[in-house]
């Protein structure tokens, strides 16, 4: 019996199109690693090493779309078109330059990995090592903090994703 | 290699939809890079990729009433967010052959971004069709036959599903 909560409320058909992207996406994740792993591959290892340089390279390039790399403001509208608003029913609770802090309501990742009847341990497991692409992205950009609360995969109602600017030297 | 992949559909919803398909590509091409590092050939993406056609190929087998039929099939395959991401073009669909070309690709578009070279950019279209093969699989009187691809250099993606006789 599952206790992850994982309900969507917005249903327009566009919402749907790109939800079934991302599922397509975390389904090859899971097959990939779970392949690997049949062969002896730690995920923890090279999975978590894949996902960040895929954050890495996605971090790079919003960089080319932000004037300001210090800005969170700037940052949150590059890292949350208004389409993953709404494909991943986001809160915005806090966006000024120096904090960006958004729940997610709801997780097409985590869908797709109920679909595919893995443990509530198991997509949490997916769950961290997916948010690793976040820390990739995060990676980029030296002046934010990023840091991952509870999360949907965890039984939560949300995820909570929050970003802090730390001064640099 | 000069490659031949420019998208002629640029709207909002297109280019989102492909947004993610390009992170697809980047999550494919780094996992077998990292295995590959740590002793691994590309024959588990292989099983991976194969293993989603077939859930894929399945659920469509078991909707389909009669799956001999092309033009049944043909109603299904390719008709879903896919046909506007890789600019599908059906060239021919009757009794015996369904026929689409596809014109765009965001996988080749991410995976030359990323800076792999015309072999592995050929053999990671190839793997990621495994996909459709074993969709072609999941029907016995139909077989998948993939065509010139625009990894390979060329203008389109032939892919060809053909009844077989038996």
């Amino acid at each position: 019996m599952s206790n992850i909560i994982n309900k969507s409320t917005n249903q327009e058909e566009i919402v749907l199109q790109v939800r079934k992207a991302i599922e397509h996406r975390a389904t090859w994740m899971y097959l990939l690693m779970n392949e690997a792993r049949k062969r002896g591959l730690d995920w923890d290892d090279f999975a978590r090493s894949a996902i960040f340089q895929c954050g890495c390279i996605h971090g790079t390039r919003f960089q080319e779309d932000i004037n300001d790399l210090s800005n969170l403001e700037e940052f949150s509208k590059t890292f949350v078109p208004e389409i993953t608003k709404k494909v991943f029913e986001m809160e915005f609770l806090e966006v000024d330059k120096e904090k960006f802090y958004v729940d997610f309501h709801y997780c097409p990742l985590v869908n797709a990995w109920q679909k595919l009847d893995l443990s509530d341990d198991e997509i949490d497991h997916l769950c961290d090592i997916g948010m690793d692409g976040d820390r990739g992205i995060a990676s980029q950009f030296p002046s934010f903090k990023f840091t991952l609360g509870h999360t949907i995969a965890q039984g939560y109602r949300s995820c909570q994703v929050r970003f802090n600017k730390i001064d640099i030297e | 290699m000069n490659y031949v992949n420019k998208p002629k559909l640029t709207n909002k919803n297109v280019k989102g939809l492909r947004d993610i398909s390009a992170r697809r590509a980047s999550t494919i091409a780094l996992m077998i890079d990292e295995a590959r590092k740590r002793g691994l050939d590309e024959s588990f993406a292989r099983n991976a990729i194969y293993q989603y056609g077939k859930a894929i190929g399945s659920a469509l087998f078991a909707r389909v009433d009669n799956p001999d039929d092309m033009i049944e099939f043909a109603k299904y395959f390719g008709t879903d967010h896919n046909h506007d991401i890789y600019e599908m073009e059906t060239v021919t669909s009757d009794e015996s052959r369904l026929e689409i070309d596809f014109h765009f690709c965001p996988y080749v578009e991410q995976w030359i971004k990323m800076g792999y070279s015309p072999e592995d950019i050929e053999l990671l279209c190839d793997i990621a069709m495994d996909g459709d093969r074993a969709i072609g699989d999941c029907f016995p009187k139909i077989e998948f036959m993939l065509g010139k691809t625009i990894a390979q250099g060329y203008p389109v993606c032939q892919i060809r599903f053909i009844k077989t006789m038996t």
